[in-house]
């Protein structure tokens, strides 16, 4: 994992983040509008759970339950209480971060596979609930469909049926993301995340509450992750069952791996890939997934670190950490 | 009890027990890889639909039932060994010991896919075997005579497994490397084959799972996905990296599946995904995993 | 300086059928520096980590600024004041020695800060440098934990357990592995540091213990065999023939 100090030099810098944005407005000269909202959306959901895993070293095999939450949660109040587009995001991102909370909470003092696999029964307890039992809320196998045509009428009037504006209201929602994510790893809460990740019993001989601080990190994730999903109910047009299952869990696992778990920008990176590959490649062939499958495990072999994790040590071994350092302490 | 006859009750025992015995097969495969080699299998379900696959293509050849399962689970363990070697062997060195868990997810992406693309997207039939057509009964209770084979030749592999951990010497070595695998490289043993070893013992057993389960299940190329997961919630209960739990695992979740169907359909997936945090929050280790096994 | 800093009356800790810390009576004065020896299996780290919050104590009281914190969990007993070092390293390996320190310093400042800097903490930095140049890191804070030579991460871990401020410090093994040269050091180091801390000391290293130590208490099978000055303990036939003469 590259050290706390260098990633600052590299991500602090808050340039680095709008050439990101500037490159991801770019996209749709070269990529189909749709494809790009559906990356950008992944994009977020991927860094949610690094939050988690990344910079806490709490990994999940169930991120799907808070996807999925923030999927139901915003479409149940675009569908039963005719709510705006703003508060259905809001919903569906409380939501998710409530589940988190709560699921966190309970299984905390777990680690390890037992903790991913904790998270991974709940995800898959919430997926057959929302496909048997619960059908008359959340629709079924089908998703929850029957959603009003969406726009925003606040403060200026965007019409989200068309894939431009969708597309740009998508950006902003995830670029705020950004922006928040990032002031919070960078806070000195965040430096305790990475403390537990290297080693949390020294984190907690230092005097502090190791299971508090996971509980919030984890409630961010769960927060983050859930946004995505709402996102993906308002860019879909209604609730997609597919959020719950645990292919999705999966798939966020890997699209963060493949990017590099340790970079902030390495899961949205890996997401964008993996999506685009999803997309293009299935137009051409009908089974695409025996190349995105195949182009995973190459990728993986190529990147011992993820893809912008191998690209970020190799730059890093040019600069001199020292040289930060300094920054670090007088100059900023 | 519960308003149904005694002998549709010992009748669904029996189902829960046959369903059971594949999910002994799987999990006590899963159990041994993680065991063994620290590595998630998320591949696990591929080689289980993979192993119903060689089936149904011996079953194109020969009548033989038992040459089918034979040679299937042969060449799908065969399969397996190839896989160990030239993917996920690389990947044991680096730092991160995600990385394996993430190659065995991209192979669970990309086999179903090669089998769609040679067999078509729409699931196969495999007949029942002349011999174990038709059901037997014992007194009023009513037993299928393939779900009776399916037990007997779990139970058979599985004493057979036993035999070879406990008393022959590869075995011995395969329990060792599970318990410490530097102490096994400095004694001299080649610890790669033996984890090659393992890893195809396990996709041998998932093979049989899937061989013997065929005729029984709808054999399409998602069969191994559902199938998985649950997978996990047996090697939960019965515990990580225990054969014994294995066996008890599969045929607790076995039994819970059959019975929840026949009671409360809807609810009987939620149920054995709540059994499984139930069993990680209170006791995470399961039934017979050992404490500190991460 | 007669003080009584920290007191246990009957401190138990039994694993099992074993008593590791059998009915322990200890009194700490401000300002000693303290050591506590005895051959291997003596309950010594088991002692101290009943003292520091690790594990919990079967029975006993461990009192301390007027209250019984026997049982509390540990990071409620560093914050209390006291902290203890490892005696096998544990560092945060892939942080810098900066970061390695500054996080512990953080935690007498702030803990749920969401929306600073965590560079940017001006009282923090500085205890950060103050440390560091206490422990001789302070050229080496630019380079990653895991990568420091052996010495340089006991030092480390010392500067950590330091960062948090405690007014008992518990040094477990401090010069395990250390060479002559930096073990003098570490000598230099824990004298300078006992005119504003008391310290407690687990050793093996008699050169060490002899050199530094106000007082001493000899464990042996879980309780107390002698406690007395570097002299008497020296002088103690009982002591030789248990510990100093099979050493």
């Amino acid at each position: 994992m590259i050290s706390s100090d260098v990633w600052k030099y590299f991500f602090d810098e808050y340039k680095h983040i709008i050439v990101a944005f500037i490159l991801i407005l770019m996209m749709p000269l070269a990529i189909p509008i749709p494809t790009a909202t559906e990356m950008i959306i992944y994009g977020l959901y991927a860094m949610g759970f690094n939050i988690a895993l990344g910079f806490t070293g709490m990994l999940s095999f169930g991120h799907a339950a808070f996807f999925g939450l923030g999927t139901y949660g915003a479409a149940i109040a675009l569908r039963y209480f005719n709510s705006s587009v703003w508060t259905a995001i809001l919903a569906g991102a409380v939501l998710a971060a409530l589940g988190a909370f709560f699921i966190g909470a309970l299984c905390v003092k777990k680690r390890g596979v037992y903790f991913a696999l904790l998270i991974a029964a709940f995800g898959q307890m919430f997926y057959f609930l929302a496909l048997s039992p619960l059908k008359h809320i959340t629709g079924g196998e089908d998703g929850l469909k029957e959603i009003p045509i969406l726009s925003i009428e606040f403060p200026f009037f965007i019409d989200l049926a068309k894939p431009f504006p969708l597309f740009l209201f998508t950006f902003f929602i995830v670029a705020v993301s950004v922006l928040l994510m990032h002031r919070f790893l960078n806070s000195p809460f965040g430096a305790l995340m990475q403390g537990i990740r290297e080693n949390e019993t020294r984190l907690q001989a230092c005097g502090y509450s190791v299971l508090f601080i996971k509980i919030i990190a984890f409630t961010v994730s769960g927060l983050f992750s859930g946004l995505a999903g709402a996102l993906s109910t308002v860019y879909l047009g209604y609730g997609n069952l597919g959020s719950l299952y645990w292919l999705t869990s999966g798939r966020g696992v890997v699209m963060t791996l493949l990017g590099g778990m340790n970079s902030f920008f390495g899961p949205f990176l890996g997401a964008g890939i993996f999506i685009y590959f999803e997309d293009t490649i299935s137009v051409m062939t009908a089974r695409w997934e025996v190349f995105v499958g195949t182009m995973v495990i190459l990728l993986i072999l190529a990147f011992p670190d993820g893809i912008l994790g191998t690209l970020e040590k190799r730059f890093r071994k040019t600069r001199k950490a020292e040289t930060s350092i300094a920054q670090a302490i007088g100059n900023r | 009890m519960f308003g149904i006859p005694l002998n549709i009750l010992l009748m669904q025992a029996i189902l829960g027990l046959a369903l059971g015995a594949v999910f002994v097969l799987l999990a006590s495969g899963l159990s041994m890889i993680y065991g063994l080699m620290d590595v998630v299998n998320f591949a696990h379900g591929a080689y289980y639909m993979l192993g119903a696959y060689a089936v149904y293509t011996m079953s194109l050849f020969t009548g033989n039932f038992g040459l089918n399962i034979a040679l299937s689970v042969i060449i799908v363990a065969g399969l397996g060994a190839l896989t160990e070697i030239t993917v996920l062997r690389p990947l044991y060195k680096r730092r991160n010991p995600l990385y394996p868990l993430l190659l065995t997810f991209g192979l669970s992406l990309a086999i179903p896919d090669v089998i769609k693309i040679f067999y078509g997207l729409m699931g196969k039939a495999v007949q029942y075997p002349e011999m174990f057509m038709g059901s037997f009964s014992v007194g009023t209770v009513i037993i299928p005579k393939y779900r009776m084979f399916v037990i007997v030749i779990t139970f058979t592999v599985l004493i057979g497994l036993w035999l070879f951990l406990k008393k022959s010497n590869l075995g011995m070595f395969l329990r060792a490397a599970t318990r410490d695998k530097e102490i096994v490289d400095v004694l001299g043993i080649n610890v790669a084959g033996i984890m090659t070893l393992g890893f195809t013992i396990g996709i041998a057993l998932a093979a049989l799972g899937g061989s013997v389960a065929a005729p029984m299940v709808a054999v399409e190329p998602d069969m191994g996905v559902a199938m998985i997961m649950q997978s996990f919630v047996v090697t939960v209960v019965g515990g990580l990296g225990s054969l014994g739990g294995a066996i008890v695992g599969g045929i607790i979740i076995g039994e819970i599946v059959s019975f929840t169907s026949l009671f409360a359909g809807a609810y009987a997936d939620v149920a054995i995904y709540f059994a499984m945090a139930v069993i990680l929050l209170i006791r995470p280790r399961g039934l017979f995993g050992e404490i500190g096994r991460e | 300086m007669d003080d009584v800093m920290l007191e246990t009356k009957g401190l138990c800790m039994n694993f099992g059928g074993l008593k590791a810390v059998d009915e322990v009576n200890f009194t700490l004065t401000e300002g000693q520096i303290r050591s506590i020896i005895g051959p291997n299996g003596a309950g010594k780290t088991t002692f101290f980590n009943c003292l520091a919050g690790r594990l919990r104590p079967t029975k006993g009281e461990i009192w301390f600024q007027g209250k019984n914190i026997a049982g509390q969990p540990q990071h409620k007993i560093c914050r209390r004041g006291i902290t203890k070092s490892h005696q096998i390293t544990s560092i945060f390996p892939t942080l810098t020695v900066l970061e390695n320190v500054r996080l512990a310093a953080q935690m007498r400042v702030t803990r749920y800060n969401f929306w600073g800097k965590y560079w940017n903490l001006k009282k923090i930095n500085e205890k950060t440098e103050e440390i560091l140049l206490e422990i001789g890191l302070t050229d080496k804070r630019g380079l990653i934990a895991e990568n420091l030579p052996y010495g340089d991460q006991r030092y480390l871990e010392i500067g950590i357990t330091l960062a948090t401020d405690p007014v008992i410090l518990l040094l477990d093994e401090p010069t395990a592995g250390m060479t002559p040269a930096e073990t003098q050091s570490t000598m230099t180091l824990i004298k300078k540091l006992a005119k504003c801390l008391t310290i407690v000391i687990v050793e093996h290293d008699m050169s060490v213990v002899m050199g530094i130590s106000s007082y001493i208490t000899v464990l042996h099978d879980g309780s107390i065999l002698a406690e007395g000055t570097p002299e008497e303990i020296n002088n103690s036939d009982e002591v030789q023939r248990v510990y100093l003469g099979g050493h």
